[in-house]
Order: structure tokens, then sequence, then C-alpha cells
């Protein structure tokens, strides 16, 4: 996206110049894990290093994929994607085939990772994660098969845990693996066999990002943890825990930073500086120039949110052990996001939509958000525009040079914001553009990191060499490739404590038990999610639908190219249901289907495979929105925007996060098939 | 030399003196002597020391914290991982008491003495954490949505911005600049 053009960044260095704006705070992708991990293990498990690829290759046993992709997901990165974890996967195959490494996904569909790993796949039902690993906790601790030792140095509130697994607290129900397998779904002797392998074993335990976008989806981080602390493996060589192996490359060595401050013990460690990277900035939200605008008021709310915070102007709700209340936001700004992608139950979020007074959106195309937009201002792509950006792993500084001419009355995002702050004042442009120029703008970043890694003895070449070649290299160091997660940790708990308040991992948080939420108790528990297969809804809309990442897109966009035609079934998005679920609705492989639940409907083109369990259905994010009728709530999307089904409730009162699973039914669509009419641009009035 | 020039540094001393106590600036060696030869180690961004006497450019400082039995690090505050000083080895710390939380981990009250540069000492730490503050918002909001001060406890930037560093391309002293500022964050 470039470091200069960045619209959310720059969005919000306007709008403080200006005076100030409702912002936000977490993310649609990591809203529950990213509450709720730093009370369990004082960090942010979403974004934590985990132990490096190079690692397991050496020493891992047994490798659990619990609900991640990271063959699919890989391919995408939140910087440049450099994908140079494919080959440390491709290692970890071949390796793992001569030591007989054990490959195990645990998931409702075989999955790309499932299958490029010839992994064992143990089908569970959306949603039901927890009360498998409670099961397989109940069946470690029975067993004696559990690492005490580990539980009793390293973990604190144990106890409580165990009187509510052995159904002595609370529900006073034992979670044994045929209380689990029950609700789960897996059978009884899979669940023990799993425990036992994982506990024999030298096992990693990855984690991803599906089981938080859930209801309650604050419990299955919080259980992985746990029960990899029962495992006992956590800090050891190839085995414990990791929550991103899927996300961004992560696990894979990277340049240590190029720190240029020589008197300090881990500049002293950091023993080869010319295989360190100095980083790239990029523009701030906040400009150098003093004035009016350092005082500007900044309100945030949880992302996720946004429609609950339209509906309930002024009323309060609690988050992360706060009571705070919704502000009224009477106009909406959106740069670089497709709101009306992202977020959850359309039909609802459209009525909501209708209490703002202005919706501003700044996009290169016309995105469902951009046909919502009273105003629409089209920005340049990467393509039309100069900027600089680096790789997501460091290896990399790019230069992003021009290819051709901008469109239309395309502009930069930068220029955008510009021309918007030439309506203030001259002292507010200043503010914004701080006197430089696109181009300065660019060089300064570059040279900063030139600056930096001078500093540190790493050479950079100037800029203009750097242009013309368009890249720098930065070497990864060996010692990055023998990256532990927890190493220290577990070396000495009592020096290398936690950022947790007792210092080490808390299977029960004072904390969050103080806060007397409902659904978000001290310890980790099984809460029945509001549509799971075992519920009331399930009698009307039987079948469970996850919503995972796209395989041909990078969530909705690209969904306007020919990328698309590689997937879609009669050019809707694809939805997977197994053989028996498709034969008792008369359904066949290419048929166009109508999905649909009480909060709306949506076409879909029958994909009939084995490769998802029987009750359960997948249809992947992304979709582009095409109402049939534009702008009615409740009308049929024709082109399958899954969120048009997904409920929009909140994860609990901790993380307030959002869902990604919903209950569904399903039919043969009659009637004549409606046309696609997303792709095409809409008709201006009076152009 | 004009007059005032001559006589600020000396009203800085003076203030710092009969306040008995002061900021670091940012992080600086703490020397055995009053003089630029070996460092007992490093004081920490923002950290309060107490200002015992001056000698030439220097100050001798006191710094009081708390650390975990065997650690090369002092924190501020007992249970707070807000790092204070940093040693090469445990023994550079004397030992004045222990105290324990209410998780029953046990905290060593530690001192340690030496000399800093007069220059790196400020009477308060709010233009120290307006630095922190600068670069938080320069650094940390490019890739990614500004996080809330807020978001994070005290103990739990620290681990933030160890994740994040090598993204971002931190110098040491800029994480500590950005972590200090964080963990002393109290919302308006």
């Amino acid at each position: 996206m470039g470091s200069l053009n960045n619209p959310q960044a720059l969005l919000n260095r306007m709008l403080g110049i200006t005076g100030g704006y409702t912002g936000r705070t977490c993310t649609y992708s990591t809203h529950a894990i990213r509450q709720i991990t730093p009370y369990i293990g004082g960090t942010d498990e979403s974004s934590a290093q985990p132990t490096v690829y190079p690692v397991l290759i050496e020493h891992s046993e047994c490798i659990v994929f619990w609900g991640c992709d990271p063959i699919n997901t890989n391919q995408i990165a939140w910087g440049v994607p450099t994908h140079g974890v494919y080959k440390y996967l491709k290692e970890l195959k071949e390796e793992g085939k001569k030591r007989g490494v054990k490959f195990y996904v645990i998931d409702p569909v075989y999955n790309n990772t499932g299958m490029y790993f010839s992994a064992e796949h143990i089908q569970i039902r959306p949603t039901t994660d927890v009360a498998m690993m409670l099961g397989m906790a109940h069946y470690l601790y029975t067993e004696k098969l559990y690492n005490a030792d580990f539980i009793k140095k390293y973990t604190i509130g144990f106890d409580q845990f165990k009187q509510y697994l052995l159904g002595e607290s609370e529900d006073m129900v034992a979670k044994t693996p045929e209380w689990a397998s029950k609700i789960c779904g897996v059978p009884t002797d899979v669940i023990k066999m799993l425990a036992k392998e994982c506990v024999s074993k030298r096992t990693m335990l990855m984690g991803g990002w599906s089981t938080q976008r859930a209801h309650h989806g604050e419990q299955p981080n919080w259980m992985l943890i746990t029960l990899a602390s029962m495992l006992g493996q956590i800090g050891l060589p190839g085995g414990g825990y990791g929550c991103n192996y899927h996300y961004s490359s992560n696990g894979v060595p990277m340049p240590a930073a190029a720190t240029g401050n020589p008197l300090t013990k881990a500049d002293a460690d950091a023993k080869d500086f010319a295989s360190a990277s100095p980083g790239l900035s990029g523009i701030s939200i906040k400009s150098k120039i003093k004035g009016p605008w350092d005082k500007a008021k900044m309100e945030i709310i949880p992302v996720s949110r946004i429609v609950e915070c339209l509906e309930n102007a002024g009323k309060e709700y609690n988050f992360d052990g706060h009571t705070k209340k919704w502000p009224e936001l009477k106009m909406a700004y959106w740069a670089g996001g497709n709101p009306f992608h992202h977020h959850q139950d359309r039909n609802r979020m459209i009525k909501a939509w209708q209490k703002l007074e202005t919706f501003v959106v700044q996009d290169n195309f016309w995105t469902a958000s951009a046909r919502m937009a009273d105003i629409i201002l089209p920005a340049t792509t990467e393509q039309e525009r100069n900027d600089i950006t680096k790789a997501h792993t460091n290896e990399y500084i790019f230069a992003m040079k021009q290819a051709v001419a901008p469109a239309g009355e395309a502009m930069d995002d930068f220029d955008i914001f510009v021309n918007i702050l030439r309506r203030f004042t001259a002292e507010q442009v200043l503010a914004f553009t701080e006197g430089k120029s696109k181009m300065e703008w660019i060089k300064s970043f570059y040279q900063a990191s030139f600056d930096k890694a001078a500093k540190s003895g790493v050479k950079m070449p100037t800029f203009d060499a750097f242009w013309e070649k368009g890249y720098v290299y930065f070497e990864t160091p060996e010692s990055a490739k023998k990256f532990i997660k927890h190493e220290k940790f577990r070396a000495n708990p009592v020096v290398n404590r936690l950022g947790t308040p007792s210092g080490k991992i808390e299977i029960f948080s004072k904390k969050i038990a103080g806060y007397n939420y409902k659904e978000c108790k001290g310890h980790p528990m099984w809460f029945e999610p509001m549509e799971w297969a075992g519920s009331k809804v399930a009698k009307e809309f039987p079948l469970s639908l996850v919503s995972p990442h796209p395989k041909y897109r990078l969530h909705s966009q690209l969904n306007n190219t020919w990328l698309r035609h590689l997937e879609e079934v009669n050019g809707r998005e694809p939805i997977w249901m197994h053989p028996n679920d498709a034969k008792k609705r008369g359904i066949k492989n290419g048929d166009v289907v109508r999905v649909f639940n009480k909060r709306g409907q949506v076409l879909a083109g029958a994909v009939v495979t084995e490769a998802i369990m029987e009750g359960a259905v997948r249809m992947q994010e992304g979709a582009w929105y095409d109402p049939k009728e534009a702008g009615k709530v409740g009308t049929l999307c024709v082109h399958g925007d899954v969120n048009v089904l997904i409920p929009d409730v909140g994860t609990s009162e901790l993380a307030q996060g959002n869902q990604a699973t919903a209950l569904v039914e399903i039919e043969k669509f009659k009637g004549e098939v409606p046309a696609i009419g997303i792709f095409k641009a809409p008709k201006i009035k009076g152009a | 030399m004009k007059p005032l020039k001559a006589i600020a540094p000396l009203c800085i001393v003076a203030t710092l003196v009969c306040a008995q106590s002061a900021f670091v600036a940012q992080n600086v060696p703490l020397y055995a002597t009053a003089s630029d030869g070996s460092a007992l180690g490093e004081l920490i961004v923002a950290s309060q020391v107490n200002v015992l006497s001056q000698k030439g450019e220097f100050s001798e400082v006191e710094f009081v914290g708390f650390m975990p039995e065997g650690s090369t690090k002092a924190y501020e505050k007992i249970g707070m991982l807000m790092v204070g000083f940093e040693a090469p080895t445990p023994s550079t710390y004397k030992v004045i008491g222990q105290k324990k939380d209410e998780y029953e981990s046990i905290w060593l009250n530690v001192s340690v003495k030496g000399f800093v540069k007069t220059k790196a000492l400020k009477e308060t730490k709010v233009s120290i954490l307006e630095e922190g503050k600068e670069a938080f918002q320069a650094k940390c909001g490019t890739c990614h949505a500004l996080h809330p001060e807020s978001e994070f406890d005290a103990n739990v930037w620290p681990s933030i911005l160890e994740a994040m560093s090598p993204q971002a391309g931190l110098s040491s002293a800029e994480r500590y600049s950005i972590e200090k500022y964080l963990q002393n964050y109290k919302p308006q």
C-alpha cells in the first residue's frame, strides 16, 4: 500500500488536523484474541513471535493445525508478502515424512493445509472447539498424563479450572471426552487418542483466528493455552503453541532490528549487524507541526461494534473491564476499506447506516461500500503512483514506482486530503504536508532507514541507486533461526516473568473474574454459542456455516477481477456442502442455491464435496454484495456475500468481537437466475 | 557567554539538589565515578532517581526499585515491568529489603548508586513522556491503526513492543521511550 499513501493513516491525520474524530480499536481479524490473551500470557498472541520453522523442522513430532490454514492464508500478508514461509512448509513436509511427524487438521473442512501435509482430518462442528479441548484436558487430568510440574511452576489458577473441568463447580458437569464428543461431534476415542498423541510427542499446537471469530470467541485461545500448559511443552524446541502461524509468514526467521544504539545489551547480543534491517517508517497520523489540532479529542469504539454504536448513541456498553457510552455519529468517512464486505448482518447494517447524514468513501473501485456513499472520491491504485514499502518480514525495502498514469479523475490519497484541507486554512494544509512534496516524503522515509542502518554498520545504497534498482535486501542472521517462544520464561519464570499480574500463565484471571461478565468468567469455559448445531435455532436452520478466508482474493479485494472465474459457480460465490446434505435437499454440484436464515438471503453456487463434514457448509468471505433491489433491507444478494447471513453480536462484554459463523438453510434456487450487476459501474444521474 | 546562559545550568542543578529527585531524559550510562569511565549499567528513560550530590558536569544519583531475585533489570514499582535500570549482573544492585506481592511473588527492594551527566536529568517527566508520545504516534500508526494507549496494561506493553520492534525497526532508545510513555499513560 505504501508508506505515504496509506489511506487509514492519512485519513486519521487529516481528521485530526480538522478537529478530531471517533476512531477505532481492535480489528475484524483479531478482535477477541487481542483482547483476551494479554490477560492469559501477558501479550497479544495475534502478534507475538512464534517458535521459528527451522526449530519445528528439527524437533516437532506432532503438529496440530487447529482452525487454521497456513497454506492458504500465507499467500497474503499485512506488509508485502515474500512467501518465504512456503520454503519452510515444504521442508517441514519433507522432514516430516522422514521423521514420521504426525499432522492433524481440526476443522469442519479438509483445508488446503490438510491436503498439503496429507494430515489426518478431525472433523469438528463449528464453534465447539473449546468443548473438544476440555474433553482432552479432562482425559489428560484423570489419566494423570498431564505435566503437573509445568502447571505448578509456570501457571496459576489450575485448581479453580480443575474444579470446573471435573464438574465440581459452575455447571457441575464433568467435561469428559464423552461429554465433549456429544457437543463437538468428534468421536470419544479420537479425543483420547489426540490427547495421548500430543502429550507423548513433541507437539506444536497451531491455533488459528477462525475459532475466535465466533460467539464467545475469547474462550478458544484461552483454552488452547491452558491445554498447551497441561501438555507442558511450552518453551521447549518444537513444542508449545503459536497462534499466528497462518498469518503474514509468522514463524519465518527475519532480520534483527538495526537498532543503532551500541550501548545497550540488546545490541551487544545482535552479533551480526549486517544481518539487520532498519525497518521503514511511514507517514504519521500526527503532524509534527504544532497547532490547535494537538488538542483534538479522539473517541474510540471497538471496531466491529459500529452498527451497535449507530443504533444506540448515548447508551452505555461494557468493553474489556470498562463501561463506556456510544458516541453519536453523524458522518462516516471510509478510506481504503470496504465495510459493506467485512461487517456482519448486512441488512441490519443497511438500516443503521441510514442514520448517518453523510457517508464518504475513498476507493479505487465501485465496491458495495462506494455504492452506498453520498460522496465518492476516486483514489489511485498502487500502480498509478510512486511510493515506498517494505516486506512484512523486513527482508526488503521496495520502491513502488508508478507504472501507468492515473485513470479518470483518480488522485493519490495524499492529494485528496491536501485538497480537502485547502478548503480549511493554509496552516492546516501545511500541518498535513509539513512542507514536503510526495517524493520528498518518500525520500525522507528512506533516509531515516538509511541513517539508522548506518549507525549500526548496515550499508544501504543512496536513494537514487535504490530507486533505480527497486529494492534493498537485508540478510537474516543465523541467530534468528533458533528462536523458541517462551524459552527464556521456561528457563527462569521468576526473572523472565510474563506480563500478566502474576507473571505466570493465568489459567484463572482474577482481573477477568472481577469484571463479573456473564459470558467471560475467571477461567476458560464452554459457553453455548447463540447459533450452533446443538441450539434451538438449528431446528429451523440446521446447517452450520463457516466463512474462511478466500483462496483467490484478499478479503474482498480482487473479486472484481478474472480471478473470480477460477472458483465461481454460475457466476456465484461457491458454497461447499456434503453430499448427504445436498442429496437431502435435491441439490447437485453446480446448482445455484439460495442460502438463508432470519437475517437475510444470498445466492450461491453449490459445490458438493466430502471435503466438508456433514452438517456444515463453507462459503468464503469477500464476495461483493450485490442486492437485487439496492438499499432495500432483506433483499436477495444475488452474488453471495456471506456476511448477509452472519450475526452482528459481540463475542462477549470482554472483547466485543465479531463473529464469522451462523446457522443457515439451503434450497435449490427456483426461477430465472438474476444477472450479476455489482461488477458494472453504476449509472450516475445527470452525468 | 551571556550571564543568563551561564547561570541557567546552575539553576537547574540547584533545583534538582533541592528537589532531591529527578527523571532521566533518555537511556544513559550510570558511571561508577564522575567521569566517562566504566558504566555500572544503564538508567532507562523517564525513571526517577534521587540526586545525592554534584561533581562538575556529573550528578551522583541513586535509583531505588524492585526486581525478582536473579534479575539484571530493576523495575520502578513492585509488580510492574517498568524498567528503571539495566545492569550486566544482579550483583550490581544493593538489596535493601524485600516484599511479597498479592501473588506471593518475592520482590527485592534494590538500590544502585552512580554518576550521570547532569544534563541528562529533568525535574519532571512530562516533557520526557511527550517525546515518547511523539515517537509512538510517528512509528506505531503507519502500518496498522494506532492502538489506543489504554488498550494494554503497563505490564503487557513490553511484550507488544518486543514483537513489534523488529517490524518497526525501533532502536532500543525509541522502544523504551515509547514503552515508558504507554506505561505511564493515564486516561484524561
